[in-house]
């Protein structure tokens, strides 16, 4: 049973892992293989920060929120683990700002210690008159890739750099399932308008005194498109740009002098901070994640794809709950290409 | 008295901020700080300068607040403005544990931090071996930064600063007309305060960048303090011991301890391990007292006696003993036209 999955971001990684935990010992047979242009350091997910947090709203997308606190109580299990620093795993508490008062979001519980700021705490950020403290995890992208990818060679799993054109094209070699993980690029191999680019730029500094994210939000211009500070383990995110339909990925001199006086605003202390990088990505991004299976009519043969992409801008939350439904996924095509011995039932 | 020529003994947290106090409260008077030591060789160096308070036995509680207060005051100022990464004063949040649960469920100081609340029971499942905990918001004073910043504040205000043993406050009498005594342990020997005594303090320095939150045992002997660079792992409370070497067994208890509160700390690298004796008192000593010797008047302010609580009260009894200092300068002024008439 070979299973092929296209890229190597955080989506793809993980549900690798996760198909290859959940069923390598049922199915001896089972080969993965990861098919991906771009590996650690140059996926999206590399120039992530790396914060565990969903949008402001699910906008009644239910399912989301589930897989958002099933990533997160994932990773907060891993805490205490050895792996935890290899990883790049670790706690971190912060501020979401606002110029009015908002709804709680859909993630106060999941988070842990959510709640309101207090007058003097919004004394430190002038301008804003309501947010939130909570304490959240950060997964850094440039840690998690290289450990997922670690775990994978252990398990055999083979790893090819090249770009694949068409699911045609790994069908036609063999592959019974494809995983199609391909986050912004998806469109390559299937049109789907409703996948566009949420373009995003950032500056790395070296801030080291900064403990806590600073979030900011305006809730005209859009998801953070409004100031963030993120700190990492080696640098400081600093960014706020969020351009729908935006495909380049050229750092640009204009988004550089918004990001740097905005921020330098919200922390004036940041005016001393040296720069240490730019960045710029597309954040892949769909009115809803796209995590469902299709099958593909190829000759006599019925073709599945799995497709899993589509996280826009909450990749790194969400993706263990996706993972886990993407193997759930493959589970059901095992079954009905009678693969998995079904567990003896009742007999009515 | 045109231009007092005010002497401050002792370069750590307390001296320099003294000596700032009073160039802020006396701009006429001619301020210099006199110290064997300076950052980062001093006992302040070697404090994490975390604003957690715990309470001094035998000061009234108000007072102590008060203290506290005005030094949160003071810093949470600097770390909201563009010198906050010079002046090594940033904000950490983070969890206070408690294997028992203390008396108090708001101590006196939680409505001075950040968002004090109890923490949750999710939170607390983070450490199985503690059944209650505080989370807030407090500030830190990285040293030796905020040591030096102090020190080009009190050079913009003209103030002198010289390496000097001062063996006995009296040699100062003929180039000084007071003399504020911020020597902390140094009061042992310079003054002879029998009530003063160390309380011998190691700690480790790692380099463990991803830790971005405290956490402090409620018992107070373990603890782990992010600062800019290093985190300080900490220690022990040694009463009475003057030893400054550090012991390799306790490197090791330390190390075992923060680890079972955060295991990711398996991980740091770079660790430096660092002694200090913390000059300990029942209460601060903050204090006038006037030596005599053959008609010669000395005013002498003392500032010292801090013992775990430097950072912590630094700002409120600088400013109390530079008003001590003032109260000298009238009385001085008072004498001396009397002694015209």
């Amino acid at each position: 049973m070979r299973v092929a999955i296209i890229g190597a971001g955080v989506i793809g990684l993980s549900s690798a892992l996760c198909i290859h935990e959940q069923f390598h010992s049922l199915l001896p047979s089972l080969e993965l293989e990861v098919y991906a242009e771009h590996f650690t350091p140059h996926t999206t997910s590399d120039g992530a920060a790396g914060l565990w947090q969903p949008y402001l709203s699910d906008h009644g997308n239910l399912q989301e929120t589930l897989w958002n606190k099933e990533t997160f109580d994932y990773l907060l299990g891993h805490l205490h683990s050895s792996a935890a620093k290899e990883m790049g795993l670790f706690l971190i508490s912060g501020y979401n700002l606002f110029t009015e008062p908002v709804p709680d979001p859909s993630w106060k519980n999941i988070v842990l210690g959510f709640r309101n700021l207090t007058p003097k705490e919004l004394e430190l950020f002038p301008g804003y008159s309501y947010g939130w403290f909570n304490t959240a995890l950060m997964l850094e992208g440039r840690s998690y890739l290289p450990w997922l990818t670690n775990r994978l060679t252990q398990r055999g799993v083979k790893f090819f750099h090249k770009k694949v054109e068409s699911f045609q094209e790994l069908f036609s070699q063999g592959v019974d399932v494809v995983l199609n993980c391909s986050g912004m690029r998806s469109g390559d191999l299937q049109p789907d308008p409703e996948l566009q680019p949420g373009r995003g730029q950032i500056i790395k500094v070296l801030a080291p005194w900064v403990k806590h994210f600073i979030i900011t939000h305006n809730l005209k211009s859009g998801i953070y498109n409004s100031p963030y500070v993120i700190p990492g383990s080696e640098f400081t995110v600093l960014g706020g740009v969020y351009q729908h339909g935006n495909w380049s990925e050229e750092n640009s001199a204009k988004d550089h002098k918004s990001i740097w006086d905005n921020c330098c605003r919200l922390l004036p202390a940041l005016q001393k901070a040296k720069i240490v990088g730019e960045w710029s990505g597309l954040r892949p991004a769909r009115p809803s994640v796209r995590l469902e299976r299709e099958s593909i009519r190829l000759g006599n043969v019925q073709a599945e794809v799995i497709h899993n992409y589509g996280h826009g801008g909450f990749g790194i939350t969400i993706h263990w709950g996706c993972a886990v439904a993407a193997a759930r996924l493959f589970g059901s095509i095992l079954q009905e290409k009678k693969q998995l011995a079904t567990r003896p039932g009742p007999r009515l | 008295m045109a231009s007092p020529k005010v002497a401050v003994v002792g370069a750590g947290v307390i001296g320099l901020s003294t000596a700032l106090c009073i160039t802020e409260a006396c701009p006429s008077c001619s301020v210099t700080v006199l110290s064997d030591q300076f950052s980062p060789n001093t006992t302040s160096d070697v404090a994490a300068g975390m604003l957690i308070p715990h309470t001094y036995p035998d000061t009234p509680i108000h007072r102590q607040k008060q203290w506290f207060q005005e030094t949160f005051t003071y810093l949470f100022a600097i770390s909201n403005s563009a010198e906050a990464s010079e002046a090594g004063i940033h904000l950490v949040s983070g969890w206070q544990v408690f294997k028992s649960t203390p008396k108090e469920e708001f101590p006196f100081w939680s409505d001075i931090v950040l968002g004090f609340r109890p923490m949750s029971e999710a939170e607390l499942q983070k450490f199985p071996q503690h059944r209650f905990g505080q989370a807030f918001t407090t500030l830190k004073c990285d040293c030796p930064p905020y040591l030096l910043w102090l020190e080009n504040r009190l050079k913009a205000a003209g103030a002198q600063m010289y390496t000097r043993k001062v063996a006995d406050l009296w040699e100062l009498h003929s180039e000084y007309d007071i003399v504020v005594n911020c020597t902390g342990m140094g009061a042992h020997q310079l003054v002879g305060d029998k009530q003063l005594f160390p309380v011998r303090g190691q700690v480790l320095k790692v380099h463990a960048p991803w830790v971005k939150q405290f956490i402090r045992d409620g018992d107070g002997l373990t603890y782990i303090y992010p600062g800019i660079h290093k985190v300080t792992l900490g220690g022990t409370r040694e009463k009475g011991s003057w030893s400054l070497s550090p012991d390799a067994g306790t490197t090791r208890d330390i190390f075992d301890r923060c680890c079972s509160l955060e295991p990711s700390l398996q991980g740091a690298q770079d660790i430096e391990v660092k002694v200090g004796l913390r000059p300990s008192r029942q209460c601060v000593r903050v204090q006038r007292e006037v030596l005599s010797q053959g008609g010669v008047k000395l005013p002498v302010v003392h500032n010292y006696g801090h013992g775990a609580g430097g950072f912590l009260v630094h700002r409120g009894t600088a400013k109390e003993a530079a008003h001590l200092v003032e109260e000298c300068i009238s009385a001085l002024q008072g004498s001396s036209s009397r002694a015209k008439l």
